[in-house]
């Protein structure tokens, strides 16, 4: 050790002239109610801690669960604001700033944190210290220790801690910090002793800062890695001396299936395996949902609405054909989906609880990375999975603007949850032994068009590229909580149907109206014109020339697809309203993939899905991607999906029509 | 047991995937590595990618425009879940 000492991490100094204010009201939002501000004068109270660390339940616990939410003036940056009432102290604003791992400003998060905790807005700070990952904690308290600051540490997930065998000594903690530090439980409410700490340490002067010994290196040793080494002998040296173990720490469950889960061959054929169980299974087990539902729908649902339009004399009016042919048999043919969903965002619930998901995103990362494709790209597409929007929107946390230009150009490939119920429909209707293998194969299909897009990329827009190795930091296994997953899976439930609801009572109306309205040349009236013969039927008969390689050049189809560039979760029920009501779709799709494929309606069907995966996914997409990257690069990206979703579908139908 | 931050540094540089390997490879205890990781990014060695329930709260979903859209992301999704991804910082 050398006899120098510095302040710890060289926390960055700050302008406290560009500083935003503690003070500030909170940006209103139209999502949440008004909530109870601390009156102007009070203390400003700065909450930190690392994400996971337990602080904001400790800020819903302190400020009675009243969270105002906004931007940071000047910043992209929410923040948390409330107000915090004891006797201790009387009132306090309590600002819950984002998680940060130190005050080292490498995302925007931490670069507020740190700014707003070297200006003097704030009285006092909180540091939210994880007892169960105390090590990772004291990283950051150590940080804020070094600045000239009163400082509490609320001692978080004790509860955790114990149950692993590891005792905190709170006492000696508190004299290496040279800081109170208090346990709590914020989930009891037990935050009493941290507002007396709190009032004590307001009542007093700023505690002298924290100053490390700085670690003697060679001469040409990087000083950065040297003030490092310092934190780092400090925070094992406290560690070493304030916990305790009850037992010595072996071996655990995590750490034995992670030898299997991330292992480089194992780990990816173990991920295929459980992918195609979660397909399979949901297939098998929704379809005998789906048919009663779909039974309920076209039979005694539509007769009763059509005995009661009758009976208020609306019979054969256009308000009948609305309501049966459109909303009936558009919406009725996606409610039949809804087993399914619920069944599938249950088992992928069940898979993210158990925290195998994670264990996935490890086996993605080396792939991507093995195929010289940025690994952290595989964030935001395996977000792409459920939906293609906030998969789009996430690639702006990617540090490196071709990162963000590639991964956005990508995550339209990535089959997003409404895709889902297309496969399920086509799957059933043509490959009826095999449909669950046939979605699960649709999932490895956008895989490798991922990949295969991001190698084309690379060999021609974006050739120059680096990428660093990640490391991620595995959540342990855990038995998934019944009441968490039972909300999770119908809060995606819900979502997706109030989404699909909302776009599928519009695109009914307009293909409604579009197939009311008679075709050129055609002598049908309106209202009583054929849908066969009508506007929509024209239009999509004149696109399906494009589609005569790939088997399904079928207007049906063809509309069913247009209809799709809107969202994917229109496709079934416009495919649906082309049909007479009553007739069964499946039997309908099937006869027509026979007259347009000559014959091969599985090679059709299967081009199809090809041809779905791969083309533009919704409208909403391509304003996310216009937003992200720019109206150019978003039409080049639409180009490349139509071209590759078309040769696509050409090759596999034609492969497909010369196979045994 | 204590472990020297450069050779984690060169872990993380040869590929461990993960906290677990990281410690694997070094030799040191799960907890020592996962502080280790934690006192680089400090020193602004290697930096935190992206934690999925972060990626979308940045901006929070109520200030999300495809906030209801998003709730149906169950497919692959990993919000919540607690993932979080370190990166050797390019210097």
């Amino acid at each position: 050790m050398a006899d120098t000492t510095s302040r710890v991490g060289q926390a960055p100094a700050t302008t406290p002239a560009a500083a935003p204010s503690c003070h500030e009201a909170p940006t209103p939002s139209c999502h949440e109610a008004p909530t109870p501000q601390a009156a102007p004068g009070a203390p400003a109270i700065a909450l930190v801690g690392s994400p996971n660390s337990g602080k904001s339940t400790l800020f819903n616990a302190l400020t009675g669960a009243g969270r105002a939410v906004g931007n940071y003036p000047g910043t992209s940056v929410e923040i948390g604001r409330g107000r915090w009432r004891d006797p201790a102290f009387g009132e306090a604003a309590l600002i819950d700033l984002p998680g940060a791992y130190s005050l080292h400003p490498a995302s925007p998060d931490e670069a507020l944190t740190a700014e707003l905790l070297g200006t003097d807005e704030v009285d006092v700070v909180i540091v939210a210290c994880d007892a169960a990952h105390l090590g990772r904690s004291l990283v950051l308290a150590a940080h804020v220790r070094a600045l000239p600051l009163r400082v509490v540490v609320a001692l978080t997930m004790s509860d955790v801690a114990r149950r692993r065998g590891v005792q905190v000594d709170v006492d000696a903690l508190a004299a290496r910090l040279g800081a109170p530090v208090v346990p709590i439980d914020p989930r009891r409410r037990e935050v009493d002793a941290l507002a007396h700490a709190v009032a004590e340490v307001l009542a007093s002067p700023p505690a002298p800062v924290l100053r490390l010994p700085v670690v003697a290196g060679a001469p040409d040793a990087d000083p950065d890695l040297a003030a490092a080494e310092a934190l780092f002998d400090w925070v094992t040296a406290t560690t070493g001396q304030v916990i305790t173990r009850d037992h010595e720490v072996r071996r655990s469950w995590t750490d034995r299936l992670d030898r299997w889960t991330t292992a480089p061959v194992v780990g990816p054929l173990l991920f295929l395996a459980v992918m195609w169980a979660v397909f399979a299974l949901t297939t098998r087990v929704a379809a005998p949902l789906q048919d009663g539902l779909d039974a309920l729908f076209s039979g005694p649902v539509t007769d009763a609405t059509t005995a009661v339009l009758g009976a208020v004399g609306l019979g054969g009016t256009l308000v009948e054909g609305f309501v049966v042919n459109g909303l009936i048999a558009g919406v009725g043919m996606l409610l039949t989906f809804v087993p399914l969903m619920a069944i599938m965002f249950a088992l992928l619930g069940l898979l993210e609880d158990s925290g195998y998901m994670a264990r996935a995103a490890v086996v993605t990362d080396r792939l991507m990375g093995r195929l010289g494709l940025p690994g952290r790209a595989f964030l935001p597409l395996v977000v792409g999975f459920g939906c293609n929007v906030p998969a789009i929107s996430a690639v702006r946390v990617l540090p490196d603007a071709r990162h963000r230009l590639l991964t956005a150009l990508l995550v339209p490939f990535t089959s997003c949850s409404a895709r889902l119920t297309v496969y399920v429909m086509v799957a059933a209707t043509f490959f009826p032994d095999r449909a669950g293998t046939v979605v699960f194969l649709m999932y490895v299909t956008s895989i490798v068009l991922v990949v295969l897009g991001g190698l084309l990329l690379r060999a021609t827009l974006i050739r120059s590229m680096g990428d660093d190795p990640l490391v991620l930091d595995l959540p342990p296994y855990q038995r998934p909580a019944l009441r968490l997953l039972a909300a999770a899976t119908w809060a995606r439930l819900r979502g997706f149907l109030q989404t699909a609801s909302g776009i599928i009572v519009v695109t009914v109306a307009a293909v409604w109206a579009l197939g009311v309205i008679p075709a050129p040349g055609s002598s049908g009236t309106l209202g009583t014109v054929p849908v066969a013969d009508s506007l929509y039927a024209w239009i999509a008969d004149q696109a399906a020339v494009l589609f005569t390689p790939t088997g399904f050049a079928d207007w049906h189809a063809v509309g069913a697809l247009i209809v799709g560039f809107v969202a994917k979760e229109a496709v079934i029920s416009s495919w649906a309203q082309t049909y007479p009501v009553g007739a069964n779709l499946s039997d309908s799709v099937y006869a027509d993939f026979v007259a347009s494929s000559g014959g091969h309606p599985q090679a059709a069907a299967a081009a199809f899905l090809v041809f779905l995966l791969a083309y533009t996914p919704c409208v909403a997409t391509l304003a996310t991607q216009r937003r992200q990257i720019g109206g150019r690069w978003t039409a080049a990206g639409v180009a490349l999906q139509f071209t590759m979703a078309w040769l696509l579908a050409v090759a596999v139908f034609q492969v497909g029509v010369r196979l045994p | 047991m204590s472990v020297a931050l450069a050779d984690v540094l060169a872990a993380v540089a040869s590929g461990a995937g993960s906290t677990a390997e990281v410690a694997r490879c070094t030799g040191a205890p799960l907890d020592v590595a996962d502080t280790a990781l934690a006192t680089l990014a400090s020193a602004g060695r290697i930096r935190r990618v992206l934690v999925f329930a972060g990626a979308c709260a940045d901006d929070g979903c109520g200030s999300c425009g495809s906030s209801r859209g998003c709730a149906s992301a169950g497919a692959g999704s990993l919000v919540g879940s607690g993932l979080t991804a370190w990166r050797i910082v390019e210097r």
